[in-house]
């Protein structure tokens, strides 16, 4: 930037501006009076007039001598008395002519007198010609007479003539020197004219080369201006493109949605195919996401007030059904507009990861029953409850007789088999609120809670005889099993479950020993 | 221009008027029969008219002011182009002499195309030689701007009475 600072050439163009506002208002005004100065000068000038015209005045002295040279002749007899008689008609004709011309105004007083005791002397004159004595003796004294008195008034005649004359040259020297005033102040309106034409010509050349050098340095920095926008745009639209690939890759689900109208600026495959989204989706907001709006409204609120979520488990509304997600928002502003990009881990598959190692964790993976942990795990608690009601609990535990035999006779698979039929047989027989559990290779046992003895009896004998009844099925044939059972019922001596599992398995013990197929207790 | 503002002086013009009709009481009268004008020239004999011939003659009727009277005056006279005519004059231009032995030529093409007239009356009366008469070449002056330049005022020639076709 090598310009003056612009404050500077502001006021600088401002008392520029009005100094050629007051000098076009004096221009405008002088050139105005010029041009009615000259105006009044053409009008004056449009008709010529008689005003310079001294001839007047000398033909009147002429018309003067002429009507004595008329006379003269007459007294002569060279011509005759009308002649002399027109002659004093053409000197009054020239008085008349003098008084149009008002001739009076450049006389003397004393001329004028003599001058109009002249003009009163003609028509006594005119009279006495038309009267001429017919004696031509009487008529030549007559004429004489008038001559002689024609004679009296020739000097002041040609003073008249001399007056007029000298004061018509004042008039007109006066008229000159006018005109010359005239045209002295048009030249001087002209010539300011021209000067400030040309000031006003400079002035613009000098706005112009500014005008012109401010519109290339101008030029020069829109250029560069342009070049950094370009390259800027450039930048971030790489950027961009290169935010939108990351985000379009990321396998988590991203959208971008405009506060103001729900406006759908972004959302990657993911996520617009999850919940059925496209370019004209709009309307859109956090709360239109999720499957039940009303139980987040906590939630949405959180959002409004600290702009942000994070990891937050809600449902949202899938194209194919309801599904469990996290959540991350972040209110952020696009285009300088408020906008909240929105990050959604689709939670379904891990929460069903979750589940089924929990399964996996606490199922038997042959029978779908409860393995071990999981029984042992469940059965405590059942026990405590149990105990602080002073209800009574029973155990059962079981196991398939000469299982090695099944295993090693017809296979690992009629084995498997076997133990699939018997958890089947157990999950017929015992009720829901029962815990049933493989607690490892062929053994099985089953809590049963508000059960005593007895009726644990009567529930081993239907196990013992649904089991008589499995009927393994094997490529070869057929193979029956039966199985063994002993009984116990928790008593408020057992200090834990330990107890009861010892009882149980010592009346289990004594049923093997006692030829299987059968159902031992021990209290 | 300044005939059509009323000055002061256009009333001395008419107190003017009015004493010189009176002094044509005292002065010579008009004598219609008395011969006022001789034409003459190479290409015609002379021919002279008295102004009851001429007023015989087509008249044409000017309405303008001249140098020598204030504000316009109405004229009255004989078209020269028609006096011409009727004579059979040819030439290019005239000599116009007056009484007072004002002389000025007048081409016959501004004749032709201003055509001026030779006027007898002014205000409807004849013209004593007192008040310029017996004729006056009238051009139209008020009517044609370029008529009012001081050739064609220095060519109304008054107290005509010779003309010279040449």
């Amino acid at each position: 930037m090598k310009t003056a600072p612009p404050s500077r050439w502001r006021s600088r163009s401002l008392w520029f501006s009005a100094l050629l506002c007051v000098f076009a208002v004096a221009m405008t005004s002088l050139s105005f009076s010029a041009l009615r100065l000259a105006e009044s000068q053409a009008s004056r000038l449009a008709i010529p007039t008689l005003k310079n015209n001294i001839w007047v005045v000398s033909q009147l002295q002429l018309e003067t001598l002429r009507f004595r040279q008329a006379m003269d002749d007459y007294l002569l007899d060279r011509q005759p008395a009308d002649t002399v008689r027109l002659r004093l008609e053409l000197l009054a004709s020239r008085f008349e002519v003098l008084k149009e011309y008002d001739a009076d105004q450049h006389m003397s007083a004393e001329t004028r007198q003599q001058m109009a005791a002249l003009r009163t002397q003609l028509d006594d004159w005119s009279q006495r010609l038309a009267r001429l004595s017919p004696n031509p003796a009487q008529a030549r004294r007559q004429v004489q007479a008038i001559e002689a008195e024609l004679d009296s008034h020739l000097d002041a005649v040609h003073q008249m003539t001399l007056e007029v004359h000298l004061d018509m040259t004042q008039v007109v020297d006066n008229d000159r020197i006018g005109t010359k005033t005239t045209f002295t102040t048009l030249a001087k309106a002209l010539s300011g004219l021209g000067i400030s034409v040309l000031t006003m010509l400079l002035f613009l050349m000098a706005l112009l080369a500014r005008t012109r050098r401010l519109s290339r340095h101008l030029a020069g920095l829109n250029d560069t201006l342009e070049a950094q926008v370009e390259q800027r745009t450039r930048a971030l639209l790489d950027s961009e493109e290169q935010l939108r690939l990351i985000l379009a890759a990321s396998p988590i689900g991203v959208a971008l949605i405009r506060d103001r109208d729900g406006r759908l600026l972004f959302a990657n495959h993911q996520l617009a195919e999850r919940l059925g989204l496209n370019d004209a989706t709009d309307g859109l907001s956090l709360t239109a996401l999720l499957a039940r709006p009303d139980l987040y409204l906590e939630l949405y609120r959180r959002y409004r007030r600290e702009h942000e979520l994070r990891d937050c488990e809600v449902v949202l509304r899938g194209q194919q059904g309801d599904f469990p997600s996290l959540i991350t928002a972040q209110s952020l502003a696009i285009n300088g507009e408020a906008a909240s990009l929105i990050w959604v881990y689709d939670n379904s598959r891990r929460q069903q990861l979750e589940d089924e190692l929990r399964r996996l964790a606490t199922t038997d993976a042959l029978t779908e029953l409860h393995n071990r942990r999981a029984f042992l795990a469940e059965a405590e608690p059942l026990l405590q409850r149990a105990r602080q009601q002073g209800r009574p609990v029973s155990l059962i535990m079981l196991d398939i007789d000469h299982f090695k035999q099944i295993n090693d006779s017809y296979g690992h698979p009629a084995g498997d088999q076997a133990l699939r039929r018997l958890a089947d047989a157990l999950r017929e027989v015992l009720r829901a609120s029962d815990i049933c559990g493989r607690l490892g290779g062929e053994e099985f046992a089953a809590l049963l809670p508000g059960t005593a003895l007895p009726d644990a009896m009567r529930i081993a004998e239907r196990l013992r005889q649904r089991a008589a009844a499995i009927d393994v099925v094997l490529p070869s044939g057929h193979a029956a099993m039966t199985i063994s059972l002993g009984v116990a019922e928790l008593k408020p001596s057992d200090l834990d479950l330990a107890a009861l599992f010892a009882r149980a398995d010592q009346a289990l013990y004594d049923a093997k020993h006692q030829g299987r197929n059968r159902i031992r207790s021990l209290n | 221009m300044t005939s059509l503002s009323p000055r002061p002086w256009s009333w001395i013009a008419l107190c003017i008027a009015l004493s010189s009709s009176s002094a044509w009481a005292v002065g010579l009268p008009v004598n219609l029969d008395a011969p006022v004008l001789s034409i003459s020239g190479p290409s015609t004999k002379t021919h002279t008219f008295t102004l009851h011939q001429l007023a015989a003659l087509p008249a044409r009727q000017i309405t303008t002011s001249t140098q020598w009277h204030s504000g316009p005056q109405q004229w009255e006279g004989v078209p020269i182009k028609a006096l011409l005519a009727g004579i059979d004059a040819t030439g290019n231009s005239l000599h116009v002499s007056a009484l007072n032995d004002y002389a000025v030529d007048i081409r016959i093409a501004d004749i032709r195309k201003y055509d001026p007239i030779l006027a007898y009356k002014v205000n409807g009366h004849y013209m004593p030689v007192r008040d310029k008469g017996p004729l006056v070449v009238i051009y139209p002056y008020d009517s044609l701007p370029t008529l009012n330049v001081q050739y064609y005022h220095n060519q109304s020639v008054w107290q005509v009475n010779r003309i010279r076709v040449q």
